[in-house]
């Protein structure tokens, strides 16, 4: 009797986890990464916490810092912060039609080889990397600000983070 | 790196790791020829002697497995010292970022802990008899253990010797905390399910050891090991530290928290082992397990014990959880 | 029950000081009987009751005990083999001065897993056998050289072993001592026990009850030890 109730409680905890996995699993595909079918490749405006971050996974909920690249396809992938599409492109090489961000001046969306950037702007990654449309000093350029995400000179290097900060 | 290299806890841990493997060495090439010319069944002075050499070489295997169980933990202690000279690094997350060798390192050597433990089950098994009847099976696996160990070995020379003291490294907030980025937990799940799976899964290692359903404790043991894992970091840890945004499986190590995190990890890593050993033993060795499954009921159950007491300590503490 | 098949044993081997002590020894004993090793010092006999008794193994060959191959047995397993199957008797008694002879003969039990009171009743007897209960009380170190082997003797038979071996018992021992020393012997052997003793006094020739006296000589058997006894070998006179 004592063999059965553990068997059956047994199996009851095995068929709880696979629920709760599945729950879990079904989450995720619920959370969405990517927009099909934009033919026209504009920009696509999204709800806060409708789509997540292609690099980081993180809802995409201030999307007055977020950026996107549309593939040739009509593929639309989503970023919450500038840095995260640097680093997402350094491990993939889709084939891009353009690639967009949102600019914290003007709120438009630009080319993100157009925009200026920032480098001490509260992003959502913390990165500090922010777009505007019209330079003013202290701005870079997107190749400079791509270089320097990838060497990992950013608002998370403290050392960086406390040079910036000073000269502020 | 001369800091690093010449600093005490990585010259023992080094000197202690380069002895044991020239000892393991010199036993790897007698397990070669023990392997070769084993033949039980002969009464040569040839098998005699492989009898004698083979009674030497699994005591020096034994011996060095057992100090390797114990280096483990002091390394941990070695690169948690180290936060103090690597810029950036406020415990050990950060120095095993220092380089790419550290998390494969780390890693390599958990891996290394459950197949020496393994081989020293098995030895004691083989030992108990009275004619050597796992002898080749052991040679075999310790010959395959040695391959770890030799990577682990030079793995261990990397990493020591390419942690920069000018470079920054990351801090574990980065590494492991939300203003890092990534939701850190695997399979989407959130803090309320990754809970919910912890206990069920504990609940499930120790029904399926209770009950002998050994088959089933073997994979419900290692999920729950790295659910564990999630768990520790991601969420008891922070009752740990007090502190919602502090996610790190190192900080725990250190004085300020009472080293728990030694206790903490040691009851989850050797409550998995013998887990996994009783399974080993019961199905493909046909052996007893009780003392190897009630060993891991206990240690597997202090761990979960102790997780939950920081939280119903904090909560009965504050009033409030985190 | 005591079967060794080309045994040898070479001390230091691969070295220049190599001796072989042992010569591809080929012995059979039968159970229940007395066997007398004789031969000079040297000649290989002490070695040869320290392979039988597992206290050392042979360079080469198989030796079985009751049907167990013990040439191999691991350290544990002889332990076990010498506690439970054989009782040995040396030449210098090996007794643990510090104790008295109650506690030196209760030594082999002490790991059997028995009651205190299954023991003491097992070495009351023993040391009745051995004619030595009348000095229990008393430490080893206060006892005559007689009374320390009948006391060595005590602790060989307590665990009721089915193999006895004597290495050189009466080397110690003067010729009254010596005949006391034979006698148990003698009752021993209508008990039933194998037993095997090596040793070069000249007491134990022609002894009616030793079935065999077997020979050696530079670590070989210089006469026939295969066989079982006939009435030509089991006398010596």
């Amino acid at each position: 009797m004592k063999k059965i109730l553990i068997n059956i409680l047994t199996f009851a905890i095995v068929v709880a986890v696979i629920v709760v996995l599945f729950l879990s699993l079904g989450s995720e595909e619920g959370a969405r990464y990517v927009f099909k079918g934009n033919t026209e490749h504009k920009a696509v405006d999204i709800k806060p916490k409708e789509y997540q971050c292609s690099e980081c996974n993180m809802d995409i909920e201030k999307l007055t810092y977020m950026a996107e690249l549309i593939t040739k396809e009509g593929d639309t992938y989503f970023f919450d912060d500038i840095g995260c599409l640097v680093l997402w492109l350094k491990n993939h090489t889709p084939d891009t039609h353009s690639m967009l961000t949102q600019t914290l001046d003007t709120h438009r969306w630009i080319d993100v080889k157009k925009a200026w950037y920032s480098r001490t702007a509260p992003t959502p990654m913390g990165y500090g990397f922010a777009a505007f449309e019209k330079k003013k000093e202290g701005f870079i350029p997107y190749e400079e600000m791509k270089l320097l995400m990838l060497q990992g000179k950013n608002l998370h290097d403290p050392f960086i983070k406390k040079k910036l900060l000073q000269k502020q | 790196m001369n800091e690093i290299l010449l600093s005490n806890e990585v010259i023992v841990y080094l000197l202690a790791e380069t002895v044991l493997y020239l000892l393991l060495f010199i036993a790897f090439l007698v397990t070669l020829g023990l392997l070769k010319r084993w033949n039980f069944d002969a009464f040569t002075s040839e098998q005699f002697q492989l009898e004698n050499r083979s009674y030497l070489v699994m005591t020096i295997i034994l011996f060095v497995m057992l100090l390797k169980i114990l280096l483990l933990p002091y390394f941990v202690y070695t690169i948690d010292r180290l936060s103090d000279l690597v810029p950036g690094a406020m415990c050990a997350a950060g120095v095993i970022k220092a380089n790419a060798y550290g998390n494969p390192l780390l890693s390599l050597k958990i891996v290394i802990l459950f197949l020496s433990g393994l081989w020293l089950s098995i030895n004691r098994l083989d030992l108990g008899a009275k004619n050597y009847p796992y002898m080749k099976l052991k040679s075999w696996f310790f010959i395959v253990v040695f391959l770890f160990l030799s990577a682990e070995f030079i793995l261990d020379i990397l990493y020591f010797t390419h942690i920069e003291t000018t470079n920054p490294v990351s801090c574990c907030s980065v590494i492991f905390g939300q203003t890092g980025g990534a939701n850190g937990l695997p399979l989407g799940l959130d803090i309320p399910k990754l809970l919910i799976l912890f206990y069920l899964l504990f609940a499930l290692v120790v029904l399926t050891l209770l009950s002998d359903l050994l088959l089933l404790s073997l994979p419900a043991t290692l999920f729950f090991a790295v659910i564990a894992y999630y768990a520790v970091v991601y969420f008891f840890g922070t009752y740990i530290y007090e502190l919602p945004t502090h996610q790190c499986p190192f900080c725990m190590l250190q004085d300020h928290y009472y080293y728990v995190g030694y206790l903490l990890w040691g009851l989850l890593l050797f409550g998995v082992f013998f887990a996994i050993d009783a399974a080993v033993m019961q199905k493909i060795f046909k052996q007893p397990a009780e003392t190897l499954k009630r060993n891991a009921l206990l240690l597997l159950s202090l761990f979960v014990l102790l997780c939950s007491a920081y939280v119903a300590g904090y909560y009965f503490k504050n009033g409030v959880l985190l | 029950m005591v079967i060794l098949e080309k045994v040898s044993k070479v001390y230091n081997e691969g070295t220049t000081q190599a001796f072989e002590a042992l010569k591809e020894i080929d012995l059979h004993i039968a159970g229940g009987e007395t066997v007398v090793l004789s031969g000079v010092s040297g000649s290989g006999k002490s070695t040869l009751l320290s392979l039988i008794a597992a206290l050392d193994k042979p360079s080469s060959g198989k030796i079985e005990v009751g049907g167990e191959l013990i040439s191999k047995l691991p350290d544990i397993h002889a332990s076990a083999y010498r506690a439970k199957r054989i009782g040995i008797i040396f030449q210098h008694f090996n007794l643990l001065e510090a104790l008295n002879v109650e506690e030196n003969v209760i030594v082999p039990l002490i790991n059997s897993g028995l009651k205190t009171e299954e023991i003491r009743q097992k070495a009351a007897k023993s040391m009745e056998m051995a004619a030595i209960s009348h000095k229990a009380s008393q430490q080893v170190n206060a006892l005559s050289g007689g009374e320390k082997q009948r006391c060595a003797i005590a602790r060989a038979l307590v665990h009721d072993p089915e193999l006895i071996l004597c290495d050189e018992p009466t080397a110690n021992l003067d010729r009254a001592n010596s005949l006391k020393f034979i006698e148990i012997l003698r009752s021993l052997h209508h008990m039933g026990k194998t037993v095997v003793v090596a040793t070069h006094d000249p007491l134990f020739e022609g002894l009616p009850f030793v079935d065999r006296v077997i020979h050696m000589e530079d670590g070989r058997i210089v006469e026939p030890a295969g066989a079982a006894p006939s009435a030509d070998l089991t006398e010596e006179s």
